[in-house]
């Protein structure tokens, strides 16, 4: 405490600076008049007060803080140094604000999807259940098991279940459009601990009998902008899914539900109205595995307690008859981050940001080192000139390392703004995911970020400042002073280690970048199936509950319109998610003839039920056979098609074609065999498939279409909108769009991996590049006279740049050598992201090679050509 | 008649000893007042007395203010702190501690 005043006292005397000298100055000149008055003498009277001066100058010192004093002067002298070489200090400013910049930004990325709570009262206590079935649908808990551990558990203050990912359609006055909801149970708001902006939320009464309290609770935003901010909202109503709903609540304006990184809910109604909400499965029966858990944990018990206890409960009423998903071990976690089953595939990204932007950072560094080893070569006179003069060595570290803080420092504050870019640049590859939603990743600069920012670029700076200011201020200063002022060896042994580190990181980085931008463009133009011009639509008469019937008689006269259109060339859709890419649902396959090893468990299959025309449209090529037509239809002979991969398994001997499957209990004949045409990446393996006609299933409601165009697919969709809506305008149509884009929206992860990767690997290259040639000019500038005697002895100038090219080319060939081992060791971790290629295609590799092997050489030409060019004389007078 | 410097070390004693006994005063009446005290055998260096002053006003043992002094100029008037107070309490049982011992030392067997 003493310490703290006394800091703060001396920060008043720093401020009042000129008062204090003006006092003292007074008091000191009082002092000699009163002892002028005393002897009568004012030479005796000064001589007796001594040197004032050096008491002015002792009195200054216990007023300042002579640290601060040295560190301003010190300050200000680097500013001064780094005006002076304004290309040293860009180029250095550049290196560190873009490593910190690819720091910040991966962090707030992991931040905003792994470590983020929910912006909630007491978030720590809150924890959240989630099933660990294998299917992504359906794989949660029933209502039953739900009831029944709200009503037990003890760990848990307060549960409530939600289903919270259904779009919902919304008619709002009239203006109907899909809005993103969750179904929750009374508890919910509760249990959150959130207060209403306006209204109430939901209350136990309403959440007790299945479909009779029709009330919802609306979002702040939706209140805004849909009913204007209408204070009197409460008592208005609006349709959801084509029931009427009143609306009794708007929720916070910060609050969009409890799924981070999802679309915000901006509508919630009761689990008694999921009815309404979700109609695959009745999500009240026990065989629907619908809900969600969210709790509180009770005081005094810990996340673990309260997973054994919940895994207790859910043992007591698990009906494995009515569930195909075991939740044992169940995810019971504290609620930080998006869903544990959206971290999965986010970690791996994550896991290769982290690593981009690491080695981004370390060849950064190794650069700034480079550079600063540089130019403490050139100011080795400079330096040795000033403890010639009597500065201590420590001064000299100190200013070097002020130096370099200062770099960094700058450096930092611009990559931290450098970061909100590269945030929003990261941020376009969510804004529409293949069902045309985007993600919502909050990547804000909170605190936390800002330390980080300043922690990396303060620490690159001082460790890489620290080591070159070590070597400048060490040696022989009579040395340095007659040398010609080339410098020591050892910095530039260390700088050649650096750019070959450099230029090892940078092959690895190319190569990875070429991998993922071979596997994009394979993505998108493969030989599987062909999506360009064609439109993908998503019809939803099931939320309108359009009885299968109806919505048969809707789907052919949808298709019947669109063959009308003139642009239009084939019409097809299916039942499942993912039209191409994905499997679409699984069922058992076996075969009659044969007696399979467990009877009781049939092999499963990936199955889509498609209509006619699917594989013309999608252009997948049928191999054997036909695909389905317009007599396949329910009534008929049971038919299938099966994929290449499927008739090699079953049939490895013979043709498919006539051979007869047991399809989810049922004979199908198998009358095609088509290509393989779902993607799947260096880790994984085609998948078997089974196509059967969707008109062989009279149960079948809504579709997923796939329109081929003559032309251009986005300028094709007014009028596919508007001929579907003609026929009903109430029937749903959501995720119209072109199909390229859906497939670019599945795969956002690949190509935003490879935008990251091709991005750094380019800057490394730079970076790279620049270090070579640094370290080539100076070996150059060092060996002027040798050259001058070279040529003057007859050596031509191609002997010249070849010998200093040779010097460049043995760092490439040492780092390049060094890179391709690290790649070669590293891709293999982009296998899941790799479609069409191997982890170790020749081509990405060679092309890294090529890249940087052509920059480098480039770098080391331009200065080799330039030392060969000079004036033997003029060489040989130098220095 | 020559006068003996003061002992290193004693000089913030002597400063706090004399604002202690006649109030505050200003940096020309505390050197006076310690040759007056000791019978002009301690000789401060008047003009030392001004950097010491300055670290004990950001020790905080010591505060300063401009009034009127007694002949109508303006004059620096220091004044003891509680702080300053204490820190001579301190000083004093020190210096005893320092002094008894080395009259201990010297004290013939």
């Amino acid at each position: 405490m003493r310490w703290l005043a006394e800091t703060w006292r001396k920060l008043l005397m720093i401020a009042r600076r000129d008062q204090l000298e003006r006092d003292l100055e007074e008091e000191m000149q009082d002092h000699v008049a009163r002892k002028a008055a005393e002897l009568g003498d004012p030479h005796a009277a000064r001589r007796a007060l001594g040197n004032s001066t050096r008491l002015r100058e002792e009195s200054r010192e216990a007023w300042a803080w002579m640290w601060i004093e040295r560190l301003i002067q010190d300050l200000r002298y680097a500013f001064r140094v780094l005006t002076n070489s304004p290309g040293f200090t860009a180029v250095a400013l550049l290196t560190v604000a873009l490593a910190t910049a690819g720091c910040v930004t991966v962090y707030s990325f992991i931040d905003a999807l792994f470590l983020r709570s929910l912006n909630v009262e007491h978030a720590d206590r809150l924890v959240r259940m989630y099933g660990t079935g294998k299917n992504s649908v359906n794989s949660e808990v029933s209502y039953a098991e739900y009831t029944h551990i709200r009503d037990h558990i003890t760990a848990l203050d307060s549960v409530t279940a939600h289903y919270s990912t259904a779009p919902l359609y919304v008619n709002i006055n009239g203006e109907a459009g899909e809005l993103s909801g969750a179904v929750v149970s009374s508890r919910y708001f509760p249990t959150l601990g959130l207060k209403p902006a306006l209204g109430r939320f939901f209350s136990p009464e309403e959440d007790s009998v299945p479909d009779r309290d029709a009330v919802a609770v609306i979002g702040y935003g939706l209140w805004r902008s849909r009913f204007g901010g209408d204070p009197a909202v409460t008592g208005r109503s609006l349709r959801i899914n084509g029931k009427t709903f009143q609306v009794i609540g708007v929720a916070p304006e910060d609050f969009g539900g409890v799924l981070l990184g999802q679309t915000p809910n901006q509508v919630w109604i009761p689990l008694m109205m999921v009815r309404t909400g979700y109609r695959w499965c009745d999500a009240l029966s026990e065989d629907c595995h619908l809900l969600s858990i969210h709790g509180r944990l009770a005081s005094g018990k810990t996340v673990s307690e309260a997973r054994s206890e919940m895994e207790g409960l859910l043992r007591q009423v698990w009906n494995p008859s009515a569930s195909d998903s075991w939740h044992i071990p169940l995810v019971l976690e504290p609620a930080t981050g998006i869903r544990p089953r959206d971290q999965r595939s986010a970690q791996t990204l994550a896991r290769l940001l982290a690593i981009t932007a690491g080695m981004l950072l370390v060849i950064a560094c190794a650069n700034l080192g480079g550079l600063l080893l540089a130019r403490g070569t050139a100011r080795a006179k400079e330096i040795a000139m000033r403890i010639s003069l009597g500065a201590s060595r420590l001064r000299i570290l100190r200013q070097l390392l002020t130096e370099s803080i200062l770099l960094a420092a700058l450096g930092g504050a611009l990559g931290l703004v450098l970061s909100r870019w590269t945030s929003q640049l990261l941020m376009g590859f969510y804004r529409r995911d293949a069902e045309g939603y985007g993600r919502f990743y909050d990547l804000r600069l909170d605190p936390q970020v800002v330390i980080f920012a300043a922690a990396v670029s303060l620490g690159a700076g001082v460790l890489f400042g620290l080591l070159p200011a070590l070597l400048a201020s060490r040696g022989n200063t009579g040395d340095t002073l007659r040398s010609s002022g080339a410098g020591s060896g050892v910095r530039s042994r260390l700088r050649a280690v650096l750019v070959a580190a450099q230029v090892a990181l940078s092959l690895t980085l190319l190569v990875g970048a070429g991998l993922l931008a071979r596997s994009g463009s394979n993505l998108e133009n493969q030989s599987s199936f062909d999506v360009h011009h064609v439109v993908a639509a998503r019809l939803r008469p099931r939320l309108m509950s359009y009885s299968p019937a109806k919505a048969q008689v809707f789907l052919r006269e949808v298709v019947n319109r669109l063959n009308g259109i003139g642009e239009v060339e084939s019409v097809t859709f299916t039942s499942g998610l993912g039209l191409v890419w994905g499997p679409g649902g699984q069922n058992t396959l076996s075969l009659p003839a044969d007696l399979p090893a467990d009877p009781q468990r049939p092999s499963r299959v990936s199955y889509q039920e498609v209509a006619p025309r699917f594989f013309e449209t999608l252009r997948i090529g049928i191999l054997q056979g036909r695909e389905f037509d317009g007599h396949d239809v329910a009534g008929a002979q049971q038919v299938a098609v099966v994929n290449e991969s499927l008739a090699r398994r079953l049939w490895p001997y013979s043709s498919a074609l006539e051979k007869v499957i047991v399809f989810a209990k049922r004979p199908y004949r198998v009358v095609g065999v088509a290509r393989d045409s779902m993607l799947y990446s260096a880790d994984s393996s085609a998948t078997p498939m089974v196509f059967v006609p969707f008109w062989q299933d009279s149960t079948q409601v809504d579709a997923r279409m796939a329109i081929r165009v003559r032309g251009d697919a986005e300028s094709a969709i007014p009028e596919i909108k508007r001929t579907i809506s003609s026929i009903d305008p109430d029937v749903p149509i959501t995720e119209l769009m072109p199909m390229i884009g859906q497939v670019r929206g599945h795969f956002a992860d690949v190509r935003l991996a490879g935008a990251v990767l091709l991005s750094t690997s380019l800057l490394a290259v730079l970076l790279s590049a620049l270090g070579l040639y640094g370290v080539i000019a100076f070996v150059a500038a060092r060996r002027t006279r040798e050259v001058g005697i070279r040529m003057a002895l007859g050596a031509r100038p191609g002997e010249v740049v070849a010998m200093f090219l040779k010097q460049g080319l043995a760092l490439l060939v040492v780092g390049g050598i060094a890179g391709l081992v690290l790649a070669l060791a590293t891709t293999r971790m982009l296998k899941a992201w790799l479609y069409g290629i191997s982890a170790s295609d020749p081509v990405a590799f060679s092309a890294g090679i090529a890249v940087l092997g052509f920059t480098a050489v480039l770098a080391s030409w331009i200065p080799a050509r330039r030392a060969a060019r000079i004036d033997p004389m003029a060489a040989l007078r130098s220095d | 008649m020559g006068r003996t410097e003061i002992p290193p070390g004693t000089l913030y004693m002597l400063i706090l000893r004399s604002l202690a006994r006649s109030g505050p005063q200003h940096g020309y009446g505390i050197a006076q007042h310690i040759q007056q005290v000791t019978n002009d055998v301690l000789q401060v260096e008047e003009g030392s007395l001004y950097p010491a002053l300055q670290r004990m006003l950001v020790k905080g043992w010591v505060t300063a203010e401009w009034s009127q002094s007694e002949n109508n100029r303006r004059a620096r008037y220091y004044k003891l702190t509680p702080a300053g107070r204490k820190q001579l309490s301190v000083e004093v049982s020190e210096f005893e501690k320092v002094t008894a011992a080395i009259r201990k030392a010297i004290a013939p067997a």
